[in-house]
Order: C-alpha cells, then sequence, then structure tokens
C-alpha cells in the first residue's frame, strides 16, 4: 500500500517541481501580463506566455519528440515552416507604394541593419560563438519571423530567448526610439516637411514584388525562403485576380500559423534553457541592437540630406527598423509634436518596410557565412 | 584570433553586401518607373 502511495507520488508533477519551473511560470505570467494588460504584441505574447506555462509543468513531455508542442516544433520551426508562411501573410498586408514612390528610402533599411552588427560584435565580445552572436544580432532586424529562421539555423537552443526579445522589443518602439530620435536629430530637422509622394500605379506594385524577388533571390539564395513567401504574398494582393488567397494569407492562415509559433517558440522556454545568464544577455544586447539599428537610419538620413537637393525629414531613417508600423507610427507621433500639421507617416512607410527586405537580406548573409 | 577574424569578414561584406543589393534594387526600381512611366496605364487606371 504504502510503495503504492508512493508510486503515485512519484507519478504526480508536483513530486518533480522545481524552482526554476516556479520562476519561468512568473515569466509565463509576466509576458501574459503584458499583453492583456499593456497591450504589447498580444497575438504573440498569450500563446508563448501559454506556452512557457505549460512546458514548465513537470513530466508532462510536451516538448518531446511526439509531445505536441515538440510537433509544433519540429514541423513548424526546425523544417523553416512557419517564419516564411508568416511572410506570406506579411506581404499580402503590405503596400509597397510609398517605397515605390521614393526608391531611395531602400537605403534606409540598409542602414538600419547597422544594429545587427553593433549587437553581432557586442555578443561576439561577452563570449558568444559566432552563430550565436548571428542569432542575437539580427534581434536589431526588429522582425520576428526572420530572427526565429535565422536562430532556429544558427543557434536553436538561444530560440526562445531571441524571439521573446524581438517581440517584446517591437512592443516597445514607441518607449525605445523617441528619445533616441530626439537625440539624434536638432529640432530644425524634426521641422522639415516632405514633398508628398506621387501616385504609383497598379503596374509598378504588380512588377516590385517579382523584380524584388528575382533580384534578392539571386543574390542571397539563403533568403529565398522568407523573401519568396513575403513577394509571393504581395504578388496576391496587387495582382487583385486572387483576392481569396490574399485574404486567407492576410487572415486565417497568419492567424493559425501565429498560433503554432507561439506555442512552439514557447515550448523552447524550459527552466533548464532559459534560466542562464546567456538568456540575459540576450536580451540587453536586442536593446543594443534596437537602439544602434534607429541610429544607423537617422544617420543615413542625415548624411543623405548632405547630398541631396530635395531635403528629406531625418528622423524617417528610424522607421527602417522593421516592425512595421509602429516604427513609422513613432516617426509620426515624434513629427507631430513639433509640427502638428507635418505628416510623416506615408514617408516613413518607406523605410519601414525597407527594413523588412532588408533585415531579410542581412539574416540570408549570416547563414550563408556563418552557418 | 580566428573568431574575430571571422567576424570582421561577416560584418564587412554582410553590411556592404546590403547595401551593394538594395542599391541595386534602387536602381532597377528607378529604371522600371521609368520605363512604366513611358507607358500609359490601361484605361487610365492608376
Amino acid at each position: 500500500m504504502e510503495s503504492l502511495l508512493h508510486k503515485l507520488l512519484l507519478s504526480t508533477g508536483i513530486y518533480h517541481l522545481t524552482f526554476g519551473n516556479v520562476i519561468m511560470w512568473l515569466v509565463a505570467f509576466i509576458l501574459i501580463y503584458l499583453a492583456i494588460k499593456k497591450k504589447y504584441e498580444p497575438l504573440l505574447l498569450v500563446p508563448i506566455g501559454f506556452g512557457i506555462f505549460v512546458v514548465n509543468l513537470p513530466i508532462t513531455h510536451l516538448m518531446e519528440a511526439h509531445g505536441i508542442l515538440g510537433v509544433f516544433y519540429h514541423y513548424g520551426l526546425e523544417w523553416e515552416i512557419i517564419p516564411p508562411l508568416i511572410f506570406l501573410g506579411l506581404g499580402a498586408m503590405t503596400d509597397f507604394g510609398p517605397l515605390i514612390a521614393n526608391p531611395k528610402t531602400l537605403l534606409l533599411g540598409a542602414a538600419a541593419q547597422f544594429g545587427v552588427y553593433i549587437a553581432f560584435f557586442a555578443a561576439l565580445s561577452m563570449g558568444f560563438t559566432i552563430p550565436e552572436a548571428c542569432s542575437i544580432g539580427i534581434i536589431g532586424g526588429a522582425d520576428g519571423p526572420t530572427t526565429i529562421f535565422t536562430t532556429v539555423a544558427l543557434a536553436p537552443h538561444l530560440l526562445g530567448a531571441t524571439a521573446v526579445a524581438a517581440y517584446s522589443y517591437m512592443a516597445m518602439v514607441p518607449i525605445i526610439q523617441p528619445p533616441i530620435i530626439r537625440l539624434c536629430t536638432t529640432k530644425k530637422e524634426r521641422l522639415i516637411r516632405m514633398r508628398q509622394l506621387r501616385p504609383v500605379s497598379s503596374r509598378q506594385k504588380v512588377i516590385f514584388p517579382l523584380l524584388t524577388c528575382l533580384l534578392i533571390c539571386l543574390f542571397v539564395p539563403a533568403s529565398a525562403p522568407l523573401m519568396a513567401m513575403f513577394m509571393l504574398g504581395n504578388f496576391f494582393r496587387e495582382s487583385k485576380v486572387v483576392e481569396r488567397l490574399s485574404s486567407t494569407a492576410q487572415n486565417e492562415l497568419m492567424n493559425i500559423v501565429t498560433i503554432f509559433l507561439g506555442l512552439a517558440v514557447g515550448g523552447t522556454m524550459n527552466a533548464e534553457n532559459f534560466l542562464t545568464p546567456k538568456a540575459l544577455l540576450v536580451f540587453v544586447m536586442g536593446l543594443v541592437a534596437f537602439s544602434f539599428s534607429t541610429f544607423g537610419g537617422i544617420m543615413l538620413a542625415k548624411l543623405m540630406n548632405v547630398f541631396s537637393k530635395e531635403k528629406i525629414n531625418p528622423m524617417i531613417g528610424a522607421a527602417g527598423v522593421s516592425a512595421v508600423p509602429m516604427a513609422a507610427r513613432v516617426v509620426q507621433t515624434v513629427g507631430a509634436q513639433e509640427d502638428p500639421r507635418n505628416f510623416l507617416l506615408m514617408h516613413a512607410m518607406g523605410p519601414n518596410v525597407a527594413g523588412v527586405i532588408g533585415t531579410v537580406v542581412a539574416a540570408g548573409l549570416f547563414l550563408t557565412m556563418a552557418r | 584570433m580566428e573568431k574575430w577574424y571571422l567576424a570582421v569578414r561577416i560584418f564587412g561584406v554582410g553590411f556592404s553586401c546590403v547595401f551593394l543589393i538594395l542599391g541595386i534594387l534602387v536602381v532597377s526600381l528607378k529604371i522600371s518607373n521609368a520605363v512604366l512611366s513611358h507607358f500609359p496605364s490601361p484605361q487610365g487606371k492608376k
């Protein structure tokens, strides 16, 4: 009888509960609180938080080969399925009109990758390996699916930390960016008004995804899964003949894969993996990456003003960190605080979507050189 | 030492390639915009 009771006790989770599990529940509840109360990326942080909660219930084996979260992780992330599908939906949601109307803003998206490389070096100096440093650096691109795609390929043990850092900082763009923007620009620069963007024809919008996909996949084949899906989604949207596919990519499919993504990422965050000094450093490095990406975008915009007759408001460079459309909204808000009649939103959308393309290229180059 | 050598290469090649590739895209877009502006939109659609 006694041995039976002992056996029963051993089979419960309570017996196997560790202090680390309890800490991870706390982390899960903080993320869920931020999502529900502060509305910080709720679509991602709710499933991630719940995933962390359940994976830290002892001996549930949810992340093992045949566990439900393990299956999501294996087939969704290790097989590189979910991030490209998210990109399909993002492409179908994105209007590249402002970028096509003012192509040079693409360069601001490139400059905003500066933080990626600063964080890369910072991570290396703190003892991370090159593949780990690449995964940490890419957080600076402010692009969740790209961060996940890169980390799964290069440093899967850091997936939880990099993904949560990327999504948390993306949600905190309105807090992180304004002081950096003010620090890097003068009042005079913030008051610069830009000429209204020219209209873009539907033909130009249809050609854009084909041209971009062709060029980027030719130069950086490693970025093809993300770029091809991104541009396919946009092609659905702009071709205007597959409304149902476009709508499915933007809504149903996007929602389904978001659930799988959140749970799979949360599932990687068990106490043994996450409660390490490295994970904490990833968060610090993520902030460094974000800040320097903002700085890089603004500085290139200032440099472009030196050589260009038609001035651009350097604040739009800050939108070069992807975080669509949050970073562009931040630029609009900071601009409106100086001059309420200065409408920068559409101008900032150009570098904003260029940032997504830039981050995918940077990630593809990391995968090519560090794998 | 070898790690830092590789890191500097990744930075140098990577960051300049990001600019180069997006720069090529800028030029391609400008060319395609210029070419398309010579053809009227079908049925005056924008």
